[in-house]
């Protein structure tokens, strides 16, 4: 799927501006006359999605909506580059991941999550706590998952780290295919599927942590 | 569990995500299915997976734009400064 002009692979801190910066494409974008009544009719109806993850980008409202504001103001600017008949949504995704990234990753500062452990992962993390769970006379559903709240669910996407959490909302919040998700992300598709393995291991992981700190199966002996 | 019994649900579970977001090609799916009906205690790491994934959606799904930012965001594009 070509959402976009292909933008470079490495190096996001230019990456939505090169939509503007690339050449003209032969075939025309939204004509100008109409970008109003089309942003208004077509672009608006993803702002529910696109502010949704914002939030769980930003981690709070009031950066959610400046975020919004600035990705809607260039899906404005760069809709004469916008091929109706395409995938409309995932090219508003990208835009507000690339505006997401230039306005809040300062450089260098993905956090390393190479020393995340894997070497528990053979079988997941599910049969280390259904056997837990299992000697205690419960099941892992009553015992972690039934007693979550919408808090404890958002708390451990929002402790992933930024590639990582919206690799996942991209996949489990929004649907996108993995091509969708490797165009949005700048990112080959096998490096989303390792993102996603990992990102949804580690969210597991909070998840289980938060249960056990709370109190799962009557506290850790 | 012998060697390849144990071979097998590693292999499974390590397709349960891509089994999840239909990106598996016919025949793996087939394979991963297969394996599922077979084994209790995948099923059941597979229905975890897809509960917690099921949790995760319905919880940020549930959120909405506040209803001001929509106003805000078409007022702003008719600003003259903008295009």
């Amino acid at each position: 799927m070509q959402v976009v002009t292909v933008v470079p692979r490495q190096g996001y801190s230019q990456s939505a501006m090169t939509l503007s910066e690339s050449p003209r494409q032969p075939r025309a974008g939204v004509p100008s006359e109409e970008r109003e009544s089309f942003f208004e009719r077509e672009v608006m109806q993803h702002l529910d999605a696109l502010y949704r993850t914002a939030l769980r980008m930003t981690r709070n409202p009031q950066d959610a909506e400046d975020l919004i504001q600035e990705t809607m103001l260039r899906a404005f600017r760069f809709l004469d580059r916008f091929e109706p008949g395409t995938n409309l949504r995932a090219w508003l995704f990208k835009i507000l991941t690339n505006t997401y990234i230039n306005r809040y990753r300062k450089a260098s500062s993905e956090p390393r999550v190479d020393s995340l452990d894997d070497s528990d992962g053979d079988l997941s993390l599910y049969r280390y706590l259904d056997s837990e769970a299992a000697s205690r006379g419960g099941s892992v559903e009553a015992q972690v998952l039934d007693r979550f709240a919408e808090q404890d669910i958002k708390t451990a996407i929002e402790a992933l780290p930024p590639q990582y959490r919206i690799t996942v909302l991209l996949a489990d919040v929004e649907g996108f295919s993995y091509n969708d998700i490797a165009e949005i992300t700048n990112v080959k598709k096998g490096t989303v599927m390792s993102r996603l393995f990992r990102g949804r291991r580690l969210l597991q992981k909070a998840l289980i942590d938060q249960a056990k700190s709370a109190g799962f199966a009557g506290g850790k002996q | 569990m012998d060697a390849d019994a144990k071979a097998r649900c590693v292999e499974t579970v390590k397709l349960l995500g891509e089994f999840l977001d239909r990106e598996l090609t016919s025949c793996e799916v087939q394979t991963v299915q297969g394996h599922l009906d077979r084994c209790p205690p995948c099923l059941k790491v597979y229905r975890f997976e897809e509960r917690v994934r099921r949790l995760v959606r319905v919880t940020c799904v549930g959120e909405c734009a506040p209803s001001d930012l929509r106003d805000q965001i078409l007022a702003r594009l008719k600003r003259p400064s903008i295009s």
